[in-house]
């Protein structure tokens, strides 16, 4: 940081200039006459300026944000632990379709789960109660959750292809029935979603498969939504194969389309958009495709595996971007070699939350047992790995959560025929040592949440055993307009941003969401327990996220 | 209600809000309004025995300091600096100047911003009754923020246009206006989507820097608030 001009004069210091022995050189001792021993304040010694462990340092030490993450490679590696949960033993038959969404926003993600011919279901949480969405209409294996109408909330969107318009409200009124809008009658095996176009409104593209007859995998098409909600068909030829995913390659701002061992670049132009293909790999191809920065270079990776067919085998690989990803080479790191042809998921997020990126993988229950769903953690920089196997029962489509609202990632599968299709939740038991950030704690939610006080000095506040609290709060006036359901993505988005004070108004003459009054008849004395019931599960919400909560009753 | 949160360790109390509109914000409050104030803040006092930290929020470009700083109910100030951009355009007092006048005060209090402009606000809605003013953006926020703590603020609160209300809106692109039903100084988009919003996402990096210091021996700088590089 430059110098202040002026800075440490005290000129500006409206409580009187606080006389440091040499502000404009740099020595901000204070003068023996100085008014800020009148303040109450005790000099700092200036051997022990600067970064070093005290217990009057609340952020020590500095929490290292995840985008700067490094290796800390001689550190017991903690592993993430997996409860598995049948959510749906009688789900849709054949559940082709796995999808992961936080459809009534709550503040989780839904399990959305299609049958081959129906019919498309979401699970409520905490009960899972089953909705029904629709009984048909797609035509696919895959699908995807987007915001189509541009109204806030997540629509369906299934190959076949159609999507299907969120009516909102679902907290409330989760058994709704959705409607139905085409795109176009044909069928597919992938569809993902971006805004291609860069003007606002979701755009899909899908691809077919080329394996058991449908032989229809050459081709990929991607729909550009109009203003006037009809789609543009762009058709890009392709090799025969299966496997789509989309991802920002070549770090320009709009979305890619990648396959197994190619990528078109999306070259957006004055009234179109077009694309251009470019090879980063020699690979099998059928392919389940995971787009991430695994290295922690900044640039997009891409990890491949062979989705079918059973009896066939080539490798987990990731592959490495370069500095132009038109160029290449991309480089090839295996993870394993040989593996069987019936990976048909994979997908990139840090389970362990450890700023790595790892990779979530399953294998179909066709293949040679054991059929495995589990992670390849991310150890080292994309160097070093560690496999964690979660469950040998299994999926197809396995899709990565967090269904609980924990911010631990979960998992959901099923597999797409055969003897056992029940529907499978993995999730992720609480860490039991996290890391010391502000907003988070290695003790348990809320447990050991102290009283705040005045510190000694009386300028600051600090909790019952003096150490510093800094409020950063957050103006939530009206939250008791939220259903409850809501409140838990309010608190752990403003938790996780840092913010430990939330501010609430709970009276005097006020209702809440569903009408009920804080007090009856505008009577002091006459509190409204049907409202205080729900304020006080705020409180509870709040102190699980180690938000302490000012209320304001009148 | 004192009675039914004062078991809980992280409840605190603010008496009031925006408490001078008892009295239409006409100032002063009147006697008899200040000591209904006092009493209830007596009555959530009763309730938990000084175990749970209180303040007041008054009206804009005040703190609780005016009326009610010789409480001793009263653990720290809290201030409104109000929905401007820039105070000062509009005669009224920067968060810093209103911070060190309850800071000089005796006995000496912790005092805060408890309500800056929010974030996506127009500027000056209330006072100019539309909202073409310019939005706060993320460096409005900043300002007030730093502003208030380096000139010896204990902590800070933020808040959002679209968040303090839970803003949904009925259909997209809907903006609510003062002056059209129904009625909102311009609220714009779901209050899920401005949870994300710039200014909230950077306010840990200015707890950070503060709690990364020894913190109980920190001093205001005003140097730091209105030098010219600041």
């Amino acid at each position: 940081m430059g110098r202040l001009a002026g800075a440490g004069d005290g000129r500006a210091f409206s409580g009187g200039r606080p006389l440091f022995a040499d502000g404009a050189g740099g020595d901000y001792r204070l003068r023996p006459d100085s008014p800020a021993y009148s303040l109450g304040f005790q000099p700092i010694p200036v051997e022990r300026i600067g970064p070093y462990a005290d217990p009057l340092r609340a952020s020590w030490p500095i929490p290292v944000l995840a985008s700067q993450a490094v290796v800390s490679s001689n550190r017991k590696q903690p592993v993430p632990s997996f409860e598995e949960q049948t959510v749906d033993a009688a789900g849709p038959p054949n559940p082709w379709t796995k999808i992961a969404g936080d459809l009534d926003e709550d503040g989780r993600d839904e399990l959305i789960v299609g049958g081959q011919k129906g019919p498309l279901v979401w699970y409520s949480w905490p009960q899972f109660r089953k909705h029904t969405i629709a009984d048909s209409g797609w035509n696919t294996v895959s699908g995807a959750v987007g915001d189509v109408d541009g109204d806030g909330d997540l629509d369906v969107l299934l190959g076949g292809t159609v999507w299907f318009e969120n009516p909102g409200n679902l907290c409330t009124a989760p058994d709704q029935r959705w409607k139905l809008h085409r795109i176009a009658a044909d069928p597919t095996h992938d569809i993902a979603v971006a805004d291609f176009n860069g003007d606002g409104r979701l755009d899909a593209v899908t691809r077919n498969q080329s394996e058991f007859g449908a032989n229809a995998g050459h081709r990929i098409r991607v729909w550009l939504q109009q203003p006037d909600g009809s789609w543009q068909e762009t058709r890009l030829e392709c090799p025969h194969g299966e496997g789509l995913a989309v991802a920002d390659l070549d770090r320009d701002g709009d979305a890619d389309i990648v396959i197994g061992g190619i990528w078109f670049e999306t070259l957006r132009q004055p009234g179109q958009v077009r694309w251009q293909p470019h090879r980063f790999a020699d690979f099998h191809r059928n392919v389940t495709i995971a787009v991430a920065d695994f290295n922690g270079d900044g640039r997009a990776d891409v990890a491949l595996a062979p989705s079918e067919l059973a009896g066939q085998h080539c490798r987990l690989s990731w592959f490495e971007a370069p500095t132009d990803p038109r160029a290449g080479p991309w480089r090839e790191h295996r993870l394993a070699d040989p593996i069987e042809a019936v990976v048909h998921s994979l997908a990139a997020a840090d389970f362990d939350r450890d700023g790595r990126i790892d990779i979530a993988f399953a294998e179909m229950h066709q293949g040679a047992d054991p059929d495995e769903v589990g992670l390849w953690l991310n150890r080292g920089p994309g160097q070093l790995w560690e496999k964690l196997v979660v469950s040998t029962t299994g999926s197809h489509g396995l899709q990565v959560l967090d269904a609980d609202g924990d911010g631990a990632l979960d998992l959901f599968g099923a597999n797409w025929s055969g003897p056992k299709q029940t529907i499978q939740l993995w999730r992720q038991r609480p860490r039991r040592t996290a890391e010391a950030a502000p907003g988070s704690s290695n003790r348990t939610p809320g447990a050991g949440l102290q009283r705040l006080r005045v510190s000694d000095n009386r300028r600051f506040l600090v909790t019952a055993d003096g150490r510093p609290f800094f409020w950063l709060g957050d103006t939530a006036w009206w939250i008791r307009h939220l259903p409850p359901p809501l409140l838990n993505h309010y608190c752990s988005t403003r938790a996780k941003q840092g913010f430990n004070v939330i501010q609430v108004h709970c009276g005097f003459a006020v209702t809440n969401h569903a009408g009920v009054p804080a007090f009856l008849n505008n009577d002091p004395e006459s509190l409204n327990e049907p409202f205080c019931r729900e304020l006080d599960r705020l409180v509870a919400q709040a102190r699980e996220h180690r938000l302490y909560v000012a209320l304001v009753p009148m | 209600m004192g009675r039914r949160y004062a078991s809980e360790p992280h409840v605190v109390w603010i008496v009031s809000g925006e408490y001078d509109a008892i009295n239409g914000f006409k100032l002063p409050i009147q006697p008899a309004q200040k000591q209904l104030l006092i009493a209830v803040a007596r009555g959530l006092r009763d309730a938990h025995g000084g175990t749970q930290l209180m303040t007041m929020h008054p009206g804009v470009a005040r703190s609780s300091a005016v009326d009610f700083h010789d409480g001793p109910w009263l653990d720290f100030n809290m201030l409104q600096s109000g929905h401007l951009i820039d105070s000062t355009a509009h005669q009224l007092p920067e968060n810093y100047t209103l911070i060190a006048q309850a800071y000089r005060r005796k006995p000496i209090k912790p005092v805060l911003d408890g309500e800056p402009i929010y974030e996506d606000t127009p500027d000056a809605v209330w006072l100019l009754k539309h909202i073409h003013g310019p939005r706060a953006g993320p460096d409005a926020v900043r300002r007030r923020a730093y502003w208030a703590v380096l000139s010896g603020a204990c902590g800070h609160t933020y808040g959002h246009n679209d968040v303090y209300g839970f803003f949904t809106p009925a259909f997209p692109g809907q903006v609510l206006s003062l002056s059209t039903w129904p009625r909102g100084p311009g609220q714009r988009s779901h209050w899920r989507e401005a949870l994300e919003a710039p200014g909230a996402t950077q306010m840990q990096h200015l707890r950070r820097l503060i709690e990364s210091r020894p913190f109980l021996t920190q001093i205001p700088d005003h140097t730091l608030v209105t030098g010219p590089e600041s």
